[in-house]
């Protein structure tokens, strides 16, 4: 049978070629969605292309791997090829939000908005080695991108300190090499300093901040290291010397007054760039765009509870000052007048403001301080890929990460069609963009909750209503704290103490003591109708926290704090004041100590809600 | 190509001037066999001689080196030709797990006439057994169904292979009704064998192969009396070492005071016996049985040939 | 008699004995526990364990989905490489072979039997495993999905048939069982049918494409949408020539004797 073995011989050779064809470029990634595929190759036609710099009225963009390969007024391709039909709508690149604190869901919650990558300004330096490897990834996704520059560098005391987060601070200036060594040993992509002493937010108002040598050394330090060192400030006076010093920008507008012409001269001389954040700025203007935001059909869909509860959240009083919007639009105005380069970052994470939503208000922002349409959308796209080196996004052109965005109808010409999303891509692969499980749960009303008093006269650890005492600590969250609650008396007084230690280990370590008011424990209740806390205490001179728990099971606490003294002293606090908390879901009441770890002791009495 | 026609009709299969070699083996060498309508014949002979390549030959399991085979007119390799035959091979272990009426079912499903299921096991003595599990059977028994399967499709001819090794007597008997029954309803069988007594008590013909060449075909009587010669047994005190010596005998033996002599040439040697011994009494003169005229047929065969060559 | 025999030969007597054929060799290997037990039990009772019990993300993968398609692969492979490897091979040794070869069975109705029979048990296996993802494991597929699955699993059974085939032409009895567990278990580990490959070392991610058991693997999950970009036309192409190249190795080593 000869035949035969001349089939066996050409079926072998025929399949070896196709084995080698089919070995996988790279192997299918875990974090794919199942949902139906994406198809690798494909092409955007039609469109009206704007590439981070200029617009195309009409443009094909074909991408293939998660890669733009070819971009022309008019494409040949082969059938067969998805295309996707852009009539009427606009391409643009995938947004950039330029100053974000990242933490929990942000990159997923940014990506649903179209922002698909950001520079986080602080947060968990922990972050930093995974943030690396994903945005060196075209696998598809499905969160942002972020250069994130970790831990800030600070003053002890000063701005940055208050969130409990454990902070190497800046001392004396002969730490200056050591410690930019050491965040970029963390992995931050650039350093992000704070000069600001509190003044910006009126009178009273004093915060520690670096002083002139330890910048001076800072920015020799950053230079050496061949890293990027951008500025928090607050005050006209602080920026202009920033940026004079050698600082590549600045993370926030001034907002304490408005420059004059001669300070944004020599500002724009020196080159720097500014991201203004006029979405936080409006909200300590007392006219936060937030609410706004939450309301607007095309956003509200997609947030979740969390993203709802933190547009509505607010400033304390004491820091707002209606001056400061119409301050900061102006300086961006005149900045801009002058030629410096305007970044859009909304500062998203604090009050009034939810990740990947408040850019698109930051570009209407923007563009109410006077920039373009176009310039807002530069100034969210090929501006920080420019300055912070992102050499593979930002833009439009081949070779370039297909990051998109597809909007219905001009941004061009009106920059609020940045929200009306038809499709984002990220990495070549269509995001789905199905709202977060809370964002269609019925919140439901809970009970309201009448006024609390624990005088702990009783036998046990619980208020007169009945509500329990327990200790709070960390372990939930991996820490390795430790608290003890006991009834104690001393004479005809009986109290609360409570001990323990506070060990490291976690980012936010605490432990104390907490009020549970719901039944079931954790659950929430109504306190909108009660306005005060009060209590003594008396402890061992540590600083302490007060929080309240309130919204979501995983929404941050807000807080406040305190100091405790060897004396009784007694404590007021307004609930009002507890920003970003939102008083119809409170769940938990807790004072305990954070850092510096090791023991702790306080004692509570007279513990009263009303 | 010539077709031999008996007074029975055409021949149903036949080899002409077949060989077949395995490896080094020659199987048969340039073999003709033929078998007509409603007779059984039998291949004798010794272990290695090529019946089973013959069987296989003509049942299409093998092919040819060389020669022509043929079954009703057709080529054995072809399944529709073997729709008029039934085989049953010298060892086949069948599917265990099925039962033996299944079985039986099956193989009666490839043919065009089958006989009825009832029939086949009557037949095979094993109606008892039609429920039972191929593996829950004996060696016998499972013969038996092997036989059933050959004879379940009414084929007009059968290959039989050494059917009745490892039976005991009786079985061996009932065994021979059976095919004789067959053949009085028009059955050819082609059966190999290697005892002479099956072959004597079956066949209207025996063809004695050795060392792949048929060395004589005829029927039983035939074969008997081709192998010329007599059994002469007497009493006698003659020498026998001297009389091996004489040109008659093929073969002398002393059992006590009897000597038995074999001759081809019975009457001159028993003038000459006369002559030497005076006192020759109890003379039987006998015909060979079937077994002595093959061996001497084969030995008288082979020593021709050798001759010849 | 004479030869008329020859010619009669109507379709629907052939179609009976090839049907007859199919449903004694059903019958004969439901009824060898040997075989019917592993084939059908194994791949359910590891899905069971590695996709609902066992607990563990992957990322977004859903894993009921994703190893319902791939234990689907592994539980067609089973029939098929046992059912001709091992079937044939023991076939040969006791001669039944032999006695199939002299009788008027349709040599074709011989390899139907096997690919029904191989057939038929892939069937059940799918659909136990069906039951299992969607009532325990809480994977939802729409209807058309599944039956396309079920096609491409059944269809993918014939590189397999094929591959058994040849190793029941390579030995004889009870060594081609040693042999078939050497190819069926490696071949589907190494193919990411137990676990999905991104657990292997990059170098036996790039291996996989040498196993017929991973492009029907693509295929499979290509169709109910758990992967995305695959190239269905190229892993056809594979399986097709796999079953070629069996085909022709093995007649080779039929005819050849």
């Amino acid at each position: 049978m000869r035949p035969l073995p001349l089939i066996v011989v050409g079926c072998a050779f025929a399949l070896a070629a196709l084995m080698l064809m089919s070995i996988p470029p790279q192997p299918p990634a875990p974090g794919k969605p199942a949902t139906t595929p994406s198809p690798s190759e494909f092409v955007i036609s039609k469109a009206r292309v704007f590439d981070g710099e200029t617009t195309w009225p009409r443009a094909d963009v074909r991408i293939k791997d998660g890669l733009i390969t070819a971009i022309a007024e008019q494409l040949e391709w082969p059938s067969g090829l998805a295309v996707v039909d852009g009539s009427g709508k606009t391409l643009l690149p995938g947004l950039i939000d330029a100053h974000v604190h990242s933490w929990g869901e942000a990159r997923q919650q940014m990506l649903r908005f179209g922002v698909t990558t950001a520079l986080d300004m602080f947060s968990d330096p922990a972050q930093l080695p995974g943030f690396r490897r994903d945005r060196a990834s075209l696998a598809a996704t499905d969160r942002a991108d972020i250069w994130g520059a970790g831990a800030l560098i600070t003053a002890r005391g000063g701005h940055g300190t208050q969130f409990g987060m454990a902070l190497e601070t800046f001392d004396d200036a002969a730490q200056a090499q050591a410690l930019v060594e050491s965040r970029i040993a963390q992995g931050s992509d650039f350093i992000k300093f704070v000069v600001d002493d509190g003044h910006a937010y009126g009178e009273g108002h004093e915060l520690p901040t670096l002083d002139s040598t330890r910048i001076t050394a800072l920015l020799a330090a950053t230079r050496a290291a061949k890293t990027m060192a951008v500025a928090h400030v607050a005050q006209v006076d602080t920026a202009v010397a920033m940026l004079r010093a050698g600082a590549d920008g600045l993370v926030h507008v001034f907002s304490d007054r408005q420059a004059n012409q001669q300070e944004i001269a020599v500002m724009a001389e020196t080159g720097g760039w500014v991201i203004p954040t006029l979405s936080v700025i409006s909200g300590l203007s007392g006219e936060s765009v937030g609410p706004a935001l939450g309301d607007d059909p095309a956003i509200a869909r997609l947030l979740d509870a969390a993203q709802r509860d933190s547009l509505r959240a607010t400033y304390p009083p004491q820091f707002q000052n209606a001056k400061h919007l119409p301050n900061a639009l102006a300086n961006v105005a005149a900045l801009r007048r002058a030629g410096v380069d305007i970044l859009a970052g909304t500062d998203a994470g604090n009050p009034g403001t939810a990740h990947g939503a408040s850019l698109h208000g930051e570009l209407e922002l923007l563009v109410r301080a006077g920039l373009s349409a176009s310039d807002a959308l530069r100034a969210a796209t090929a501006l920080p890929a420019t300055h912070f080196g992102l050499a593979d996004r930002g833009r439009i052109a081949v070779g370039l990460r297909a990051d998109l965005l597809l909007v219905e109808g001009d941004p061009t010409t009106d920059i609020r069609v940045t929200r009306q999303i038809v499709t984002i891509w990220k990495n070549g692969a269509v995001v789905a963009r199905k709202p977060a499980p809370s964002a269609v749960s019925n919140v439901q009303a809970s009970p309201a909750l009448a006024a609390i008093d624990s005088p702990f006269s009783g036998k046990a650890l619980r208020t007169t209503q009945g509500q329990h005492w327990a200790p709070s600590i960390d372990a939930f969250v991996g820490g390795k704290s430790t608290a003890v609650l006991t009834l104690e008396s001393e004479g005809d007084t009986s109290f609360m103490r409570a001990t323990g230690a506070v060990a490291t280990g976690t980012v936010y370590p605490w432990a104390g003591a907490a009020l549970l008011p719901g039944d079931p424990p954790m659950s929430a209740v109504d306190a909108s109708q009660l306005t005060e806390l009060s209590f003594r205490l008396r402890g061992d001179g540590r600083e302490l926290l007060l929080m309240l728990l309130t919204g979501e099971n995983n929404q941050a606490p807000a807080m406040q704090r305190f100091s405790s003294t060897r004396d009784w002293q007694t404590h007021r606090f307004k609930l009002a004041d507890f920003q970003g908390a939102d008083a119809t879901r409170l769940r938990a009441i807790a004072i305990t100590a954070s850092l510096p770890a090791g023991e702790f002791a306080f004692e509570l009495d007279d513990f009263e809600l009303q | 190509m010539q077709k031999p026609v008996s007074e029975n009709g055409p021949a149903l299969a036949q080899l002409i001037g077949v060989s077949k070699r395995y490896g080094k083996t020659l199987a048969l060498d340039n073999i003709d066999l033929a078998i007509q309508p409603a007779q059984v014949v039998a291949l004798l002979g010794p272990n290695g001689a090529g019946k089973t390549t013959a069987l296989a030959l003509l049942s299409g399991a093998v092919r040819a080196d060389s020669g022509s085979v043929s079954l009703f007119g057709g080529d054995p390799t072809d399944w529709r030709v073997r729709r008029q035959i039934g085989v049953m091979q010298q060892s086949a272990n069948l599917p265990e797990t099925l039962r033996v009426a299944e079985h039986v079912r099956q193989f009666s499903g490839y043919y065009p006439n089958p006989r009825a299921l009832d029939e086949t096991l009557a037949m095979a003595g094993i109606s008892d057994l039609a429920a039972r599990r191929y593996d829950a059977l004996s060696g016998g028994q499972q013969r038996r169904v092997q036989f059933a399967l050959a004879i379940c499709g009414q084929p007009p001819l059968l290959f039989i292979d050494e059917p009745t090794v490892g039976l005991d007597v009786e079985s061996r008997r009932a065994f021979w009704k059976v095919i004789a029954g067959l053949r009085a309803a028009g059955t050819s069988i082609l059966l190999t064998t290697h005892y002479i007594e099956e072959a004597d008590a079956l066949a209207d013909r025996i063809v004695l192969v050795g060392k792949g060449r048929v060395l004589a075909e005829d029927t039983p009587a035939g074969i008997k009396a081709r192998a010329s010669g007599k059994r002469i047994r007497c009493t006698s005190n003659l020498d026998i070492t001297r009389l091996a010596q004489w040109p008659h005998v093929s073969s002398a033996t002393r059992e006590g005071h009897t000597i038995e002599l074999r001759s081809a040439d019975a009457e001159p040697l028993l003038r000459r016996l006369l002559d030497a011994d005076p006192q020759l009494a109890d003379i039987e003169v006998m015909p060979l049985s079937l077994e002595e005229a093959l061996a001497a047929l084969a030995t008288s065969e082979t020593i021709t040939l050798e001759q010849a060559a | 008699m004479t030869s008329n025999v020859i010619s009669a030969s109507p379709a629907w007597m052939l179609s009976r004995i090839y049907w007859r054929e199919a449903g004694y060799e059903f019958l004969r290997m439901l009824r060898t526990p040997a075989f019917a037990l592993p084939t059908l039990i194994f791949p359910l009772v590891f899905y069971v364990m590695f996709a609902i019990v066992l607990p563990g993300r992957w990322g977004d993968f859903d894993k009921s989905a994703y190893l319902l398609a791939t234990y689907g692969v592994f539980g067609i492979m089973g029939p098929a490489l046992f059912g001709f490897g091992v079937g044939l091979a023991l076939e040969r040794e006791s001669g039944w072979l032999a006695l199939k070869q002299v009788s008027p069975m349709p040599t074709g109705a011989y390899f139907f039997a096997k690919i029904a029979m191989s057939l038929c048990f892939g069937l059940v296996v799918v659909i136990l495993l069906s039951i299992a993802a969607v009532g325990f494991g809480d994977v939802e597929i729409a209807l058309d999905r599944w039956l396309l699955l079920v096609a491409v699993l059944l269809l993918g059974t014939l590189p397999f048939c094929a591959i058994g085939l040849w190793i029941g032409t390579l030995v004889k009895g009870q060594a081609a069982v040693a042999i078939v567990n050497l190819v069926y278990l490696p071949m589907s580990i190494l193919s990411g049918l137990w676990m999905p490959l991104f657990a292997f070392p990059q170098f036996l991610q790039k291996a996989a494409v040498i196993w017929p058991s991973w492009h029907l693997a693509q295929l499979s999950l290509g169709v109910i949408g758990q992967i995305s970009d695959v190239r269905y036309l190229l892993h056809v192409s594979v399986l097709l020539l796999t079953t070629a190249l069996f085909l022709s190795l093995a007649a080779m080593r039929l005819r050849g004797r």
